[in-house]
């Protein structure tokens, strides 16, 4: 036991070091959307780490101990908010030990406090409904302007926590919200044809897409939020597509794909399984690279 | 009646803090304590009769009798103190397998929040941080009832004590943690130590002790745990941990306890709901205890250890299918019914509606020397949960 112990100390040793050596801001985010947006504004001065991967379903994490030890070192969290990461960020922060991020300080930014929620359910709501976000749909960095109003609160932020970059943040966001206007204004124009298409979700995954680029949804596979459609409701959406003529039903790669199977065995409608998040599918590295995808995918579609 | 009367209120009290929660459009609010309630509730049956059951069960939570066992009801609280502290709470309520009720303190405890260089001190009655399955409430284990080896060395209820821990998250590039912790030894959840008052004996040696009164009778524990992830779908957990303390058999009689423990999690990154995945858990623990001499008894060294290997299975989303395998022998053990050779299989099928429930149909297998026929076990139970969103653990 005393081998070990004193083996242990002397690694210990040779491995802080190292460590202390990194310059720059340590910042992490509960997804790679929020890294995206935070690389865009810190460029050289920070150096993010995303919590989860874009091909999750960022509800359902476990805080692995990686992820404790990622938050530990953090200068600062950027979150999603919401109750997206309800099940697991609140834990993850109280096993970090660390002061920079825990709620109410200054390194904890929940970004979606910069932005106007849709879908707010009203009246008096409980569990029963499904997975209802009391707060409002979390999804809402599908719409590139809340993509911009996100970034402007991360550029004050990280302004705040290091005055000395203010500049450079305050410059880097004015670039970035030209160019995504820019690209929203080609976006826009790519997807004209589709508002014309009928179209179908799984779950309310795209509610802020559809408003940015004005089509409109019929409605969702899903019965209530979050949980499977049973076998009626499947055969009341079935009816759905047929009488409404449905074309085109989107998904998230990391919904069940046997409803899509299902769905599109049944009927005629085209299913498409989307990114929902930067890093969702390979080659989308940044909040630009995802609309590109999500609006060539759905302009193709038919 | 007492008790009766406090449990009425607390569940009132979830109820009322749920609907004012709602009713605000909010899932938690600053100064309101995230409060839920667990239900867990198992019926059985088996081809040995209550009695032989209530052996072979041994956790004071596992099904205990042919027919419905009302496993653990459990009222959690937990809030932010102030700045500098988190508070948890978790009170049970419970019919034991005599049909009594029974409440149940089983962790109040504080954490600190934010201690320079990775430290964080709990101190109030808590779970011993020892191996893996320990410090985890019966509602989160992959099984019905908990390892015969956790039953026979940490206690029916699982070691659980008033003290005070430190844990130091080290600043090395790999997970790190260490934890010391300083425990009461007596009581009824310290059961390989001074244990409970009422005790007149422990395998036939008389107890003579049942308070503390130097330092050296409390119960000191130490842990190390380390984490890696292999690859970026698969994560390793190895963990070693040992208590040491005094037990009731003697002025100078002690105990010792020491354990290994391995967690291994595979999971994809693209899943439906968190599924699939392929838990792999093992735990392998062993106790000296120094049986003082009486009357009848000479001393004698007792060494008993056992281990559990499990494995879960989500194959589809909802579902998940799990084996384990115990193992526990003692020295020199006999016909002690605490300490003979046992051998258990279990398998079980698990179904989650959501995230709030599930319902779990399991198998065990029993072969303990001190039976005389293989015991077949077969148990279905069925788990709820409402208000606050409970914490994932990995």
């Amino acid at each position: 036991m005393k081998k070990i112990l004193t083996f242990y100390f002397a690694m210990t040793f040779l491995c802080i070091w190292p460590l202390r050596a990194n310059a720059g801001l340590n910042v992490i985010t509960t997804t790679q959307d929020l890294a995206a947006l935070t690389m865009e504004i810190g460029k050289s001065r920070v150096k993010v780490k995303s919590l989860t991967h874009g091909s999750q379903n960022v509800h359902f994490i476990e805080p692995k101990p990686s992820m404790i030890l990622a938050a530990k070192r953090a200068d600062m969290l950027v979150l999603v908010g919401a109750d997206l990461e309800t099940g697991w960020l609140p834990v993850l922060i109280k096993s970090a030990r660390n002061r920079k991020i825990s709620r109410g300080s200054r390194g904890y930014l929940n970004a979606s406090i910069a932005v106007d929620l849709i879908g707010k359910p009203e009246g008096i709501i409980d569990r029963s409904m499904g997975d209802v976000h009391p707060q409002g749909n979390p999804h809402y960095l599908l719409n590139p302007i809340n993509g911009i109003k996100v970034a402007k609160s991360i550029s004050k932020r990280l302004s705040e926590i290091d005055p000395s970059g203010s500049e450079v943040y305050t410059n880097n966001f004015g670039l970035f919200k030209e160019k995504l206007l820019k690209k929203f204004d080609q976006w826009q124009n790519t997807m004209t044809g589709t508002k014309q298409t009928t179209i179908m979700q799984y779950h309310r995954s795209w509610d802020y897409l559809a408003k940015a680029f004005g089509f409109s949804i019929t409605g969702q596979v899903e019965d209530k939020p979050g949980m499977p459609p049973s076998l009626s409701r499947l055969k009341a959406v079935i009816d759905i597509i047929q009488g409404q003529k449905v074309k085109l039903l989107l998904m998230t790669t990391y919904q069940d794909k046997k409803y899509a199977r299902l769905l599109s065995d049944k009927t005629d409608i085209s299913v498409l399984r989307l990114p929902a998040a930067v890093g969702g599918v390979k080659g989308i590295h940044s909040y630009f690279d995802l609309f590109d995808y999500l609006v060539k995918s759905i302009s193709h579609a038919k | 009646m007492q008790y009766r009367t406090i449990v009425l209120l607390l569940i009132y009290a979830v109820f009322l803090s749920a609907t004012e929660t709602y009713a605000q459009a909010r899932s938690g609010t600053l100064l309101n304590p995230q409060i839920s309630l667990n239900g867990l509730f198992t019926a059985g049956g088996s081809n040995v009769d209550d009695k032989q059951i209530q052996i072979l069960q041994g956790g004071a939570h596992d099904p205990q009798k042919n027919g419905f066992t009302v496993q653990n009801v459990e009222l959690s609280m937990t809030a932010a103190v102030d700045p500098y502290l988190n508070g948890e709470a978790h009170i049970i309520y419970q019919l034991d397998a005599e049909g009594e009720s029974r409440l149940e303190l089983e962790e109040v405890f504080f954490t600190t929040q934010s201690l320079p260089a990775g430290i964080q001190l709990k101190g109030g009655h808590y779970f011993t941080e020892f191996g893996r399955l320990n410090n985890k409430h019966p509602h989160s284990w992959s099984f019905v009832d908990q390892p015969i080896i956790n039953s026979r060395l940490l206690g029916g209820d699982g070691l659980r004590n008033p003290g005070i821990r430190l844990s130091w998250l080290t600043p090395l590039s790999l997970y790190s943690e260490l934890f010391f912790g300083i425990q009461n030894s007596n009581g009824e959840t310290a059961a390989s130590f001074l244990g409970s008052a009422e005790e007149t004996d422990f395998e036939g040696h008389l107890t003579v002790k049942d308070e503390v009164s130097a330092i050296d009778d409390l119960l000191y524990s130490a842990r190390w745990l380390n984490s890696v992830d292999l690859t970026s779908t698969t994560t390793i957990n190895l963990g070693a941990s040992a208590l040491f303390g005094p037990n009731a058999t003697g002025e100078n009689t002690r105990t010792n306890i020491y354990g290994v423990d391995l967690y291994l999690k595979w999971q994809p990154l693209s899943t439906v709901r968190g599924w699939p995945f392929v838990k792999w858990q093992f735990e392998w623990m062993t106790r000296n205890y120094e049986a003082g001499a009486s009357t009848s008894i000479s001393e004698e060294t007792l060494k008993d250890w056992g281990l559990y290997n499990q494995i879960v299975w989500g194959f589809l989303p909802g579902w998940s299918w799990a084996i384990r395998l115990d193992h526990v022998n003692g020295n020199g053990s006999g016909n002690s019914l605490n300490r003979d050779r046992r051998d258990r299989y279990s398998t079980n099928l698990t179904w989650y509606p959501s995230e709030f429930s599930k319902l779990r149909l399991q198998y065990n297998l029993d072969d303990a020397q001190h039976l005389d026929k293989k015991a077949h076990t077969a148990w279905l139970q069925f788990e709820f949960m409402f208000g606050a969103h409970a914490a994932h653990k990995f």
